[in-house]
């Protein structure tokens, strides 16, 4: 539908958004870029001294997991634990807080504690595609779908597909995504036997030779079903609801009513006047919302043994490795903060009401 | 306040006491429906929370007993606006009689409104299903929490669990324990918390506001900027970290905790609202009669965003206890039985997932979460029609 | 700039690398065609291995081919074999050793053994080792000093101090390729001639360079041999090689290692796809397994759960009402709670595992320790007899007439510990304790059972060590004021007190039970210090841990039977017993491998 757009009307919609963003490259963006280059440093601030303060250290973590897998005597398993940790427990946390931001300055996300020469950066690299991969498509499915179900909604409301649909989708909006995830296992994978459990899980079918060929895509996209699925279904409903409402609003406003009047055909009015007029809110909520693409897929992840960014950080968490939780944590505030800044250009550029407001 | 108290004896009597306040006075009035009604509710609900429930249910009951006589006996077209406008020569009796006929109409429309979602009205009954079940559910089946050995064991089975029998109609979990009876106690404590966290949340995000609008200001930058901050660390993988960090003996703290972290979008919108507000003419007055913050907010602001406030409330309750179950799921947090969170927690790492005779430790709680959240979801849709003005007028 | 450079620079190495290698392959390859053919068939396990960045090649580091579990050493082989039932080592790598009276112990390696690469593998190889794992602060050098290459096939390690323990640390140790860490090895030994010690700058740099090393390829000395391409996302494969000393004997060409932990691999095991797994399963799982007929074996750990007391905490100091605890505790309903059928109730209480009692203690000696059998009615009378007595309630008050309470701690992420504790609080408190349980997160209950903040809490006795010593010190000294750091008390047992009307040093009979080179010599300090721990119970044994590893009898065949003392191993990393079947050739492909 959007395709069908006008042409000019498209073309608008560039231009408006080259000199919104044109404009906000000055006095305005510069403001906003301090202002979260601050957030970024005070999150990054508070969480570096939260993170020290969890009880036991990674080298402790470390020798309890080699007692128990190797037997050996916990004496044996702390020194070998401490000596292959770049971690010094009595390093005052001052020093290792200046350290770090020395760092972080040249970009250096320093190297993981409890894989030691391996640097943070590499493993965020390793890890990161996969959430964004995986949540990022769910969005954009359910998103795409909330758009169109929700327009469709409200422009036949009261109909039964209004009534089947919002019931649906309020059912869908009210399960909490791993509640979702346990039970499409529980039922369709271990009960019904649908699919096998042991195949679906995981990232990809380890046996195909990576690259650009059907055959890898082909697996990379069938094991991202399940978490696909499951993200689609626990933010489809919301998605859905609020385009249906925010339809029901741009409908009844006077520029409708005119283009009506005017003669214009229903589907012209549909596509360029409600459309996209009921999708603005809807644009800026999904710009935050891919915000929280990199840091929101944490239980899910866990779940489907899905190795993203989500199941990384809880690793890290669990081994206590700071330095790793530091460079996730980071990149997540990073990509919210660039995400709202994003949410507001977009929403200057498309809203005419403050575009307008703004020429003049 | 004792929220855990249980249903007792005691307070059936309470409540059947109660309940005579309303049968009376309507049964006076001639009015012996809502009379009976009202002794019934008075009677639920002390029997619930005893005193607590009973008393102010006595004044909820008596007001819609005294709101049919009194607008029977008037004029039946009397409006609430004409209800105010009354001159104040009238004796205290009878203001109280008008106030309280004001009260319980409030209260028929209201539920008038409630019942004509029928998506809202469905929550409405499973938010009662599971006040029912956690209230009265412990009175008729009693918590098994002694693990059980040899006694319930099937033959030469190696663990203890069982699908669903009669006796057990859900089965028994690792321990052994009857699974029905962990559901209906396992989930007052989460709900107790999910509520005290969407409370805390709505009650800061409210106050700071109305406060970030009405002062403005550095103050409002600083209110700002803190929830600019909050809004942009990962909530949930920074619970996961503040749960390793703290521990949570007291429910009461972690409730605290998700509200200190939940409450940033609520306070923006409320901010915004008030700032629009602030333009409005009755306000504006209001501020300039200098008549204080308090009364500012409670008198004028709130009222107009009640509707907005308490969905997000709920919605507010629905994330407190998705990060409270997450956190156990993820074994994160320490935890106290029984429990639904610790149920599916238990439940996956003793293998339920892959035992069909298991599988109805994880399946319970499971859908126990799933249908409370989705009431929650649904009751919003009554609560909106409830609050709005304009669809209410329309009774 | 300086960072466009060390990329550079790190591009050029690569290339180097790559070139030596492709013609070292060149070089090899006809070599390859002349030795045996792999076998057919693939050996399918489980593990939750590293994946590449964290995962590497370089087995000194994290991450590396050490971090793939038991099959670490189908790799790189260590120079002996421990087996346990016997107490006797099989020679691998090293084809003989002995001690030179107190002062060294000397170490002489097989002639005929080869590195994947073609090179024999030699004491150039076993001293470079050690010299990186002195830089790396290796619990071996806690008994040995100077490390000395006698021949190309001898090498002498001193010993600073004698023990048995210096043995059974240096033959299990595998020997790594000098062909991928000589450069270390020489850097390592280099820092060590210079007089640096652990604090030293130079050690510590050379430290985080052997950590950060990241060798391109794998040389392996085990029948298999992987690189970092066959590492994949849901299993890793390990190749056979022809040049190891195990290579005509195994019957497997193949090694697939299924990526993940418990949860993530208990659909693969049930669906019949691995052909061992070490993972704790739960025992629903457990059963499961049975009923979809895979085999269970259910190897000892020679440790298990056990009731953890603060001695500072009145009454649960006075020996006797721990001895009434012991007896008001069903040790059998307990294991059962714990795990299952893979854990089993403790027989001897003597602070080691039940085996070792077995084969240290004569049976007279056996014979003298106190069994602690159920019996509530016996525990009543030890009670009753210092002055305890019943309130109204049927509940003990203790000789001050304060009721006996406190508050029983566990790991909420443990679900066996978890499950013992909650037993013995039951237990307890039907005996007429008012004990409460609370679970903690596992790593806080670490940190208040060190600094002492706890009443009860349940922890392992016993480690899987074969030495008694080690068995007594996982109580005594990890957890208990000895072996803690400055203001941490842990369990604060006294360790010097009198006993029979004699004064006894248990910290010194332990270090005697563990001392020397003479097992016969130790004998009589294990029997003692047995016959101590058993009456005066520092902590309460109440069950051991058996594994409860599935093995596939489709896909693997020729496993001895469940008396075979070849499962006494245990299902660990370090002498598994299924490295040892697969090795020598006793286990073979299953008609559906």
């Amino acid at each position: 539908m959007e395709a069908t757009t006008s042409p000019q009307a498209v073309q608008s919609g560039w231009a408006a958004f080259w000199k919104a963003t044109r404009r906000a490259l000055t006095g305005y963006t510069a403001r906003t870029l301090l202002q979260g280059l601050l957030t970024i440093w005070a999150v990054m601030t508070f969480t570096f001294v939260l993170i020290r303060q969890m009880p036991s250290n990674p080298v402790q973590i470390e020798a309890e997991r080699i007692v128990r897998e190797e037997l050996v005597s916990y004496e044996e398993a702390y020194s070998r634990a401490a000596s292959l940790f770049d971690f010094d427990p009595n390093q005052p946390i001052i020093e290792q807080y200046v350290e770090y931001l020395a760092k972080l300055i040249r970009l250096d996300f320093g190297q993981s504690i409890t894989s030691a020469g391996t640097p943070v950066l590499d493993q965020i690299l390793q890890y990161l595609p996969w959430t964004v991969f995986s949540v990022g498509l769910g969005l954009l499915i359910s998103f795409t779908i909330g758009i169109f179900v929700g327009m469709a909604m409200a422009y036949w409301r009261g109909g039964i597909l209004d009534n089947v649909v919002t019931a649906l989708a309020s059912i869908l909006f009210g399960i909490p995504n791993y509640i979702i995830a346990l039970l499409i296992i529980l039922i369709l994978g271990v009960q019904l036997k649908l699919f096998s459990v042991a195949e679906a899980l995981g990232r990809v079918d380890p046996t195909i030779e990576p690259g650009f060929t059907p055959e890898y895509i082909g697996s990379v996209l069938s094991h991202a079903i399940l978490p696909v699925v499951t993200y689609v279904s626990a933010t489809v409903g919301g998605w859905i609801l609020t385009m249906k409402s925010s339809t029901i609003a741009t409908l009844g406003e006077e520029y409708v009513t005119v283009a009506q009047a005017r003669g214009l055909s229903q589907w012209r009015v549909l596509t360029a006047y409600v459309g996209r007029n009921a999708m603005l809110p809807l644009v800026t909520r999904l710009a935050i919302s891919i915000g929280f693409v990199v840091g929101g897929s944490v239980i899910i992840e866990d779940i489907y043994r899905y190795r993203g960014l989500g199941k990384f950080l809880t690793t890290a968490i669990v081994a206590r490795d700071y330095t790793s939780m530091q460079g996730v944590f980071l990149v997540i505030a990073v990509s919210v903060v660039v995400a709202n800044m994003l949410a507001d250009v977009l929403y200057g550029a498309l809203d005419p009401r403050v575009r307008v407001g703004k020429e003049q | 306040m004792d929220l855990q108290s249980l249903a007792s004896p005691t307070g059936l009597l309470i409540g059947a006491l109660c309940g005579l306040v309303p049968l009376v006075i309507a049964l006076r009035n001639r009015t012996p429906r809502p009379g009976i009604l009202g002794f019934l509710a008075c009677l639920l609900s002390g029997f619930a929370c005893n005193v607590l429930g009973g008393l102010p249910m006595i004044l909820l009951t008596v007001a819609v007993v005294v709101s049919y006589t009194y607008t029977d006996r008037d004029d039946p077209f009397l409006s609430r606006a004409a209800l105010e406008e009354v001159d104040f020569e009238e004796t205290f009796g009878a203001m109280v009689t008008r106030r309280l006929a004001g009260l319980g109409r409030t209260i028929r429309a209201a539920s008038r409104a409630l019942v004509r979602n029928k998506a809202g009205f469905l929550g409405f009954l499973g938010l009662v299903f599971f006040f029912v079940l956690n209230i009265f559910g412990p009175m008729v089946i009693p918590y098994d929490g002694q693990p059980h050995f040899y006694d319930r064991r099937r033959e030469g089975a190696i663990n203890l669990f069982q699908g669903p029998s009669a006796e057990f109609p859900l089965g028994l979990d690792w321990q052994g324990r009857d699974i029905l009876s962990h559901i209906v106690h396992g989930g007052r404590a989460l709900i107790i918390t999910s509520v005290q966290a969407g409370v805390i949340t709505t009650v800061i995000a409210v106050i700071l506001g109305a406060v970030a609008a009405l002062i403005g200001g550095l103050l409002d930058q600083i209110l700002n900027a803190i929830a600019n901050f909050i809004l942009t660390i990962p909530q949930f993988p920074l619970l996961v970290v503040l749960a390793g960090l703290i521990s949570f003996e007291d429910r009461f703290f972690l409730a605290v905790l998700l509200g200190l972290l939940d409450w940033p979008t609520l306070m923006r919108a409320v901010r915004a609202q008030v700032l629009s507000l602030r333009e409005r003419d009755y306000v504006e007055a209001a501020y300039a009669l200098d008549l204080g913050l308090p009364h500012i907010v409670m008198r004028e602001v709130l009222p107009q965003m009640i509707s907005y406030i308490v969905i997000n409330m709920i919605f507010s309750i629905r994330g407190a206890m998705y990060a409270i179950v997450g956190l156990v799921f993820l074994g994160m947090v320490p935890f106290t039985e029984p429990d639904w969170g610790v149920m599916i927690f238990m439940g996956r790492s003793q293998g339920a997932l892959f035992s069909a005779e298991a599988a109805s430790m994880l399946l319970s709680p499971v859908i126990a979460v799933a249908l409370f959240q989705l009431s929650l979801v649904l009751f919003t849709r009554s609560l909106e029609e409830v609050f709005n003005p304009r669809l209410r007028a329309g009774l | 700039m300086c960072l466009h450079h060390r990329v550079l620079e790190g591009k050029m190495r690569k290339l180097t690398v790559l070139i030596l290698l492709a013609l070292l392959l060149t070089s090899v390859a006809p070599v390859i065609g002349q030795a045996g053919q792999a076998p057919a068939g693939t050996f399918y396990g489980a593990w939750p291995y590293f994946l590449p960045p964290d995962g590497h090649l370089n087995s000194f580091a994290t991450g590396g081919p050490s971090g793939i579990g038991l099959y670490y050493r189908w790799v790189e082989l260590p120079m002996a074999y421990f087996l346990r039932a016997q107490g006797e080592y099989e020679p691998w790598l090293a084809e003989s050793w002995e001690f030179e009276g107190d002062e060294a112990f000397v170490v002489h390696l097989r002639q005929d053994a080869k590195w994947s690469d073609g090179n024999p593998i030699t004491a150039d190889d076993l001293v470079g080792t050690y010299a990186i794992g002195r830089i790396l602060l290796w619990s071996d050098f806690n008994y040995v000093g100077e490390v000395e290459k006698v021949d190309d096939y001898t090498v002498r390690f001193h010993l600073a101090n004698p023990s048995l323990l210096a043995r059974h640390l240096i033959l299990r140790t595998t020997i790594r390729s000098m062909a991928v860490y000589g450069d270390l090895a020489q850097k390592a030994m280099e820092v060590y001639a210079s007089g640096a010690n652990k604090d030293s700058e130079s050690w510590l740099a050379l430290q985080t360079e052997i950590k950060e090393f990241r060798p391109e390829v794998v040389v392996a000395s085990g029948p298999f041999i992987y690189g970092l391409e066959d590492i994949g996302d849901s299993f890793m494969t390990l190749h056979w090689q022809p040049n190891s000393i195990f290579s005509e004997t195994v019957k497997f060409g193949e090694v697939k290692i299924w990526y993940g932990e418990t949860e993530a691999v208990t659909p693969l095991v049930l669906d019949g796809k691995v052909s061992y797994a070490t993972h704790g399963f739960p025992p629903a799982t457990d059963q499961a397994m049975m009923d979809a007929g895979l085999r269970i074996i259910r190897g000892p750990y020679g440790y298990g759960a056990a009731v953890y007391i603060n001695h500072d905490k009145y009454p649960f100091s006075r020996p006797e009402v721990r001895q009434a605890m012991a007896m008001a505790i069903d040790r059998a309903e307990s294991a059962f709670l714990t795990k299952g059928l893979s854990a089993l109730p403790v027989q001897y209480m003597a602070g080691m595992a039940d085996s070792l009692v077995e084969l240290w203690l004569s049976e007279e000696d056996r014979a003298a320790l106190n069994t602690y059998p159920y019996d509530p009615a016996a525990a009543e009378q030890l009670l009753l007899s210092i002055g305890f007595t019943r309130d109204a309630n049927g509940k003990w008050l203790d000789d001050n007439g304060d009721p006996v309470v406190g508050e029983y701690i566990f790991q909420a992420e443990w679900a066996d510990y978890g499950a013992a504790a909650q037993n013995a609080v039951e237990q307890l408190n039907d005996f007429g304790f008012q004990i409460t349980g609370r679970a903690v997160q596992w790593q806080q209950l670490d940190e208040d059972l060190k600094a002492g903040n706890f009443t009860l809490t349940v922890r392992s006795w016993g480690a899987a060590s074969p030495f008694p010593s080690d068995q007594f010190n996982q109580v005594l000294r990890t957890w208990n004021y000895p072996g803690l750091g400055e203001g941490q008390k842990g369990i604060n047992f006294p360790m010097e007190f009198e006993w029979r009307g004699e004064q006894i040093d248990f910290g010194k009979l332990i270090a005697d039970a563990g001392a020397g080179l003479d097992p016969e010599a130790q004998r009589p300090f294990v029997a003692k210090a047995a016959a101590i721990y058993n009456d005066l119970l520092p902590v309460i044994p109440l069950s051991e841990a058996l594994a409860n590893n599935p093995l596939n009898e489709n896909l693997v065949s020729g496993a001895p039977a469940d008396d075979d003392p070849i499962w006494l191993n245990g299902g660990g990393s370090v002498d598994n017993y299924i490295t040892y079947l697969v090795m020598n050739g006793i286990l073979t492909p299953g008609p559906e491998a």
